[in-house]
């Protein structure tokens, strides 16, 4: 034992050399190379994380602006995203067109029924005394080998019909022509594939300023709510909500101060994409 | 140079002083100038067996090991040893040391070996020469007890002579004593040392020891030596009740002995004798742990001797001689000696420079292993560093990904949500302005004559008035000027968001003014308008009826809705928007910030 650490003694010094020596070459220069080898990615990725955000001064980057520009912009996406469910919600076009859209289009089923709407204008039109000129009828959506997305006409006729009982019951005597035509916004043309569609109508009619302007009212509200509105109407088809997009109003003749020409261009949403 | 100048280095030290009977060993210790006993152990020859030289070898070599081999000081036999007081002429420390050696061989005389000396200078005669203690002895009789001890590989630091190591152990106990002979009384030998002011100044032994009482009683007693020096450790055999004559005798021989070395030598000096009464006598050694002894010596015989004083830090009985040989070693002397053979100071010394050196080399390992320590610690914390920065870039680096994702997927969504926006922006800004407009009609004579939206003011009316069969659903321009105009058409345009309205006012040129600037003033005041003014003549269109119109008196004004978020693309390709109700979810100044983009 004594002998022992005698011994001990004398290589403890060698051994804490080689010791030394070991942990030199072992782990520090190891550790050194790994650090170097960490200094390329991270200054490469620094650099451009740097010049992703576009900061001049590289030495500080404020990872917690980038943490909250994240919070912001899924604050901003969700505010969206509930700003298209009530877009939505206004927009939406009865069940029954639903169903059809996302039905396979039959011509015939189409045909018939935009007869049957036509034939409940008519009638409606003569019990309040209108006159629903022949241009009217002509403008119904029709289907042709150059209509793309057949199913969208179910969608134009539910607003048309929609926007002419209104206009009807509203007191417009005079409709004098309708013209639908589906066509993509004036987005940029990435987007021209994306919903919701615009279904811009154009119509024109002849009545008092008083009733245009109830009809101007009546466009942005849906069925139920010119039911609730204080001067309820009852409008017996479905309608979703109309925004204007363009209008010319103008007085007709001396005689008749009070009736104006209308023209305007209302536009529709379709937010459900047909099958 | 002294010999003992190589002294005084050391920290830690085995005293070995191996007499005919018992070997004595003290380690001490040295802590800054406090000298500490580590351990002492007196050894009896007899009783532990250690009859021959190779068994004496033996039991050093394993005391050795087990108290780690420290640095060994040797007690040289006095009577192996010769020690004087010499005056030299004053000179140097050179001058002197050769005729101290010039002395050395006067002194040994003849002799078949080289002798070992050692001086130190302790002070003047009043006739103001040198005086110096000067020890010698034979290198034969040293190395013969090395060889007897059988450390001649050990680590030698010193050999000091017995009459040194007891004086210096008496300096360490009452350093204050300046008048002292002091008297060892070992087994075979007697030792006498002269301190005089605080100096040594003699020292010689005679062959006459305890064990010289013990043969008397055995004699006496008819019995063994060790039986003897039980009995004579044990009883009372000087005084009480049965003195024995022949220890009493041989006591008394002894003492006359003692008396008479004594007396010759404080005969060696003048002041020695002057002073004579004044020297206290101190005795030492194991032989006067015999009971009676030194009160018989003191009543019986008239000495004054006095027992070894005691102090915190002194030795053990018996241990007087090897504790100073340890102090001596440690250099805890003014009256350093040494008797080491010249090859053994070297090698001593050798081995203290390779000490130094292993020392310095511990430190710098010691110093190199904190910088290592410290290296590393730096190292894998700056990796660790590192790795986590690099982690958070690449987290950073994802989320700024799923952010420019995130704000692509709102771009895409907002551009297809942004025509439904701005269409219900356009709606709910002409149904004021329809209604803001019969407002100003109250009280005020006048009738307006058209209304339009700019854009169809300025670029004119193509609607058709019949209906085109069959063009719906078609991907293309539009029959009745569909699309709306591009960025690029609407900076060349006149066309804003907003409204033209023309009016006809019945009254005078003057009053239409009056009546025309009160419309204005109330309309402008709105926040629902940016601009609202007179249209230049240039950019009137002729889109009314002339018939419905007052010539002169007719008027067309521009109603400029103010600019709302959906008028215009957000930046590309930033996804820092603004909090609602900063600014861009207000439509316009004045107004309170909706929370939504759809009520």
């Amino acid at each position: 034992m004594n002998w022992l650490r005698h011994q001990g003694k004398r290589v403890l010094a060698p051994a804490a050399a080689l010791g030394l020596l070991a942990g030199y070459l072992f782990a520090l220069l190891p550790l050194k190379r790994q650090s170097e080898n960490l200094k390329v990615p991270l200054r490469k990725e620094w650099t451009e994380l740097a010049r992703t955000l576009g900061d001049s001064n590289q030495l500080n980057l404020d990872f917690g602006a980038i943490a909250s520009g994240l919070q912001h912009t899924r604050l901003a996406l969700r505010t969206l995203d509930n700003t298209r469910a009530r877009a939505a919600a206004r927009c939406e076009l009865s069940p029954a067109t639903e169903a059809r859209m996302q039905a396979p289009f039959q011509l015939v089923d189409y045909e018939n029924e935009r007869g049957r709407q036509q034939d409940e204008l008519r009638e409606l039109a003569a019990k309040l005394k209108a006159t629903l000129a022949p241009a009217v009828f002509e403008g119904f959506p029709t289907h042709s080998t150059a209509v793309t997305e057949p199913t969208l006409l179910w969608a134009e006729l539910e607003m048309v019909t929609g926007l002419l009982h209104t206009a009807l019951q509203c007191g417009i005597p005079t409709i004098e022509s309708l013209n639908v035509a589906y066509t993509p916004s004036n987005a940029p043309a990435a987007f021209t594939n994306a919903w919701p569609k615009e279904i811009p109508i154009q119509i024109e009619l002849t009545a008092p300023a008083p009733a245009v302007k109830r009809l101007l009212q009546a466009l942005p509200m849906r069925t139920n709510e010119l039911a609730a509105a204080p001067s309820p109407l009852s409008v017996a088809a479905p309608k979703p909500a109309f925004y204007v997009e363009r209008i010319l109003l103008r007085k007709q003749t001396p005689a008749q101060l009070e009736e104006v020409k209308a023209i305007m261009r209302v536009t529709g949403f379709v937010f459900s994409p047909p099958r | 140079m002294p010999n003992a100048a190589h002294l005084n280095t050391i920290r830690r030290v085995l005293a070995v002083d191996a007499g005919r009977r018992r070997l004595k060993l003290t380690l001490l210790e040295k802590h800054s100038n406090r000298i500490k006993i580590i351990q002492e152990e007196s050894v009896d020859l007899q009783e532990e067996g250690l009859v021959t030289a190779e068994e004496l070898k033996q039991y050093l070599q394993t005391t050795l090991d087990t108290w780690g081999r420290p640095p060994i000081a040797i007690t040289l036999p006095q009577h192996l040893s010769n020690s004087h007081l010499i005056d030299l002429p004053p000179g140097s420390e050179a001058e002197a040391q050769q005729l101290i050696e010039a002395e050395v061989v006067k002194l040994s005389g003849v002799s078949d070996t080289p002798i070992i000396s050692d001086f130190v200078r302790v002070g003047a005669t009043p006739t103001g020469r040198p005086q110096y203690w000067v020890t010698l002895a034979k290198e034969g009789d040293v190395e013969g007890l090395i060889q007897l001890l059988g450390l001649q590989e050990a680590n030698l630091c010193d050999v000091s002579t017995a009459a040194n190591s007891l004086a210096t152990t008496y300096l360490a106990t009452v350093p204050t004593a300046t008048q002292t002979i002091l008297i060892h009384l070992g087994a075979q030998h007697t030792l006498v040392v002269v301190r005089h002011q605080a100096q040594t100044v003699y020292a010689g032994s005679f062959p006459t020891g305890s064990d010289s009482f013990t043969r008397a009683l055995a004699q006496a007693r008819h019995c063994s030596a060790a039986e003897a020096e039980q009995l004579k450790q044990h009883s009372e055999t000087l005084g009480g009740a049965a003195p024995v004559p022949e220890m009493v005798a041989a006591v008394n021989r002894w003492a006359i002995e003692l008396r008479r070395f004594i007396e010759a030598a404080l005969q060696q000096n003048q002041k020695l004798r002057a002073d004579a009464a004044a020297f206290i006598y101190a005795a030492s050694g194991l032989g006067f742990r015999q009971p009676g002894l030194l009160t018989y010596l003191n009543h019986q015989l008239g000495m004054s001797l006095q027992v070894w004083p005691k102090q915190r830090y002194s030795p053990g009985a018996g241990f007087e001689i090897v504790h100073g040989t340890a102090l001596q070693a440690l250099g805890a002397t003014t009256q350093p000696v040494s008797l080491l053979p010249a090859p053994r100071q070297e090698h001593w010394q050798q081995h203290r420079n390779t000490q130094r050196l292993a020392r310095i080399n511990n430190v710098l390992l010691v110093i190199a292993s904190l910088l290592l320590i410290a290296s590393l610690w730096h190292c894998i914390a700056q990796v660790m560093n590192q790795k986590n920065l690099l982690h958070k870039v690449r987290e950073a680096t994802e989320v700024l990904r799923t952010e420019q994702a995130l704000t692509t997927q709102f771009q895409t969504e907002y551009e297809n949500l942004r025509p439904l926006l701005q269409a219900r922006q356009n709606t709910h800004d002409l149904l004021e302005t329809l209604d803001l407009l019969e407002q100003t009609r109250s009280n005020r004579s006048f009738w307006f004559i058209l209304i339009a939206d700019q854009k169809s003011y300025f670029h004119g009316l193509h609607y058709a008035t019949t209906a085109h069969a069959g063009a719906t659903n078609v991907y293309g321009p539009w029959l009745l000027e569909t699309g709306r105009p591009t960025a690029t058409a609407t900076n060349r345009s006149p066309a804003r968001p907003g409204l033209i309205a023309e009016l006809s006012v019945p009254e005078n040129l003057d009053d239409a003014r009056q009546v025309l600037s009160s419309i204005v003033n109330d309309l402008k005041s709105r926040p629902l308008f940016s601009k609202v003014d007179l249209l230049t003549d240039d950019l009137r269109q002729n889109l009314a009826d002339p018939k419905v119109l007052l010539p002169e008196r007719h008027f067309a004004l521009a109603l400029n809705f103010s600019n709302t978020i959906f008028q215009a693309l957000p930046p590309a390709g930033r996804s820092r928007f603004d909090e609602p109700g900063t600014g861009r979810f207000s439509r316009r100044a004045g107004e309170s910030p909706q929370p939504d983009l759809i009520q």
